[in-house]
């Protein structure tokens, strides 16, 4: 019966080990690493459509400093592109950050037990929202 | 018989020696024919000396340029400037698509605007004003466009290069007719 456990417990182990690695508690952290995944842009007319980050000009990484309030990308992407939000707040088990930046003005959400994030834009006669994952980084790199 | 032995090593001294020589003056300064820069191999069928060859590789080169109206060294270096012109196109039209698609990352490393940056594009307010015409969409094109350039660069180059080996294999033909009318069996 040992014997049989054994192996069934490895694969236990190793089903649960290849699931993806999305999930990851950001309680306490500082200093995240968040991708986007799924974009998509809104238009005033009701009209809407899916791109890539690319197409939207939207950085890939985004590098998110909680105690500067500052969200920049990060320094492999070459893009030297950041900002510095206007408020941040651990609500609920959410870390929340706004701003607002040549027109548009931003939220960031992020689940701290997830690492889930939802990031919406609003500009003049249209908006942007994604979706992606965060993880936490050392407090200094 | 000390006489014979020393004639005999003079002999196999010497005859080494004369067909080196002979090869040296037949063997032309390239090491190659002039038939074999274009891989085209000509035998002598009647004998016929590698200087008789030589002139008559010399004189069937001239006969085909004349007939065909193409000289091999100018078609080689003619496919050179088309590869690189094919190239420089392929270039351009890559340049041409990355600043459409780069627009904003090079605009937001300028202004340093992360946010501000994204879904910036006239296209795209065009959209909202009822174009139709989207931001995703816009860049799409611009993709599109840019891979369609550099197709057609591609094939543009293709059909150059599918010309010059038109030309050479012509050229190539009117030569080793000559040469087969001079005796050699020729092969390409």
């Amino acid at each position: 019966m040992t014997r049989r456990a054994i192996p069934f417990a490895a694969l236990v182990v190793l089903f649960a080990s290849s699931a993806p690695a999305r999930a990851d508690d950001l309680t306490g952290a500082y200093h995240l690493l968040c991708s986007t995944g799924k974009i998509t842009l809104c238009y005033e007319t009701g009209t809407c459509e899916a791109g890539d980050a690319e197409e939207l000009n939207v950085p890939q990484f985004i590098d998110i400093d909680l105690q500067q309030k500052r969200l920049s990308t990060t320094r492999a992407s070459g893009m030297n592109r950041s900002t510095t939000a206007d408020t941040m707040k651990r609500v609920d088990g959410a870390i929340v950050l706004q701003g607002f930046e040549k027109g548009r003005a931003y939220s960031f959400v992020i689940d701290e037990k997830s690492g889930g994030i939802t990031i919406a834009v609003a500009s003049t006669s249209r908006g942007v929202t994604a979706f992606g994952w965060c993880t936490p980084l050392p407090a200094t790199r | 018989m000390k006489r014979m032995v020393a004639a005999v090593t003079a002999a196999l001294t010497i005859v080494p020696s004369l067909v080196l020589a002979q090869t040296a003056t037949v063997a032309p300064a390239s090491g190659k024919t002039l038939a074999a820069t274009m891989n085209v191999y000509a035998f002598p069928t009647k004998g016929q000396t590698p200087e008789t060859q030589s002139k008559d590789e010399a004189a069937c080169y001239d006969y085909a340029v004349q007939s065909t109206g193409t000289d091999p060294f100018t078609l080689q270096k003619q496919s050179q400037a088309q590869a690189q012109q094919t190239e420089a196109a392929k270039q351009q039209a890559s340049k041409a698509g990355a600043g459409a698609g780069a627009k904003g990352a090079v605009g937001g490393a300028a202004a340093g605007a992360l946010i501000g940056e994204i879904a910036s594009d006239d296209a795209g307010k065009g959209a909202a004003i009822g174009a139709g015409v989207g931001v995703v969409a816009g860049r799409r094109r611009a993709k599109s466009a840019q891979s369609s350039a550099t197709a057609q660069a591609e094939a543009q180059g293709q059909q150059a290069q599918q010309a010059t080996a038109a030309q050479m294999d012509n050229f190539k033909k009117a030569f080793s007719v000559c040469l087969e009318a001079k005796s050699y069996m020729v092969k390409y």
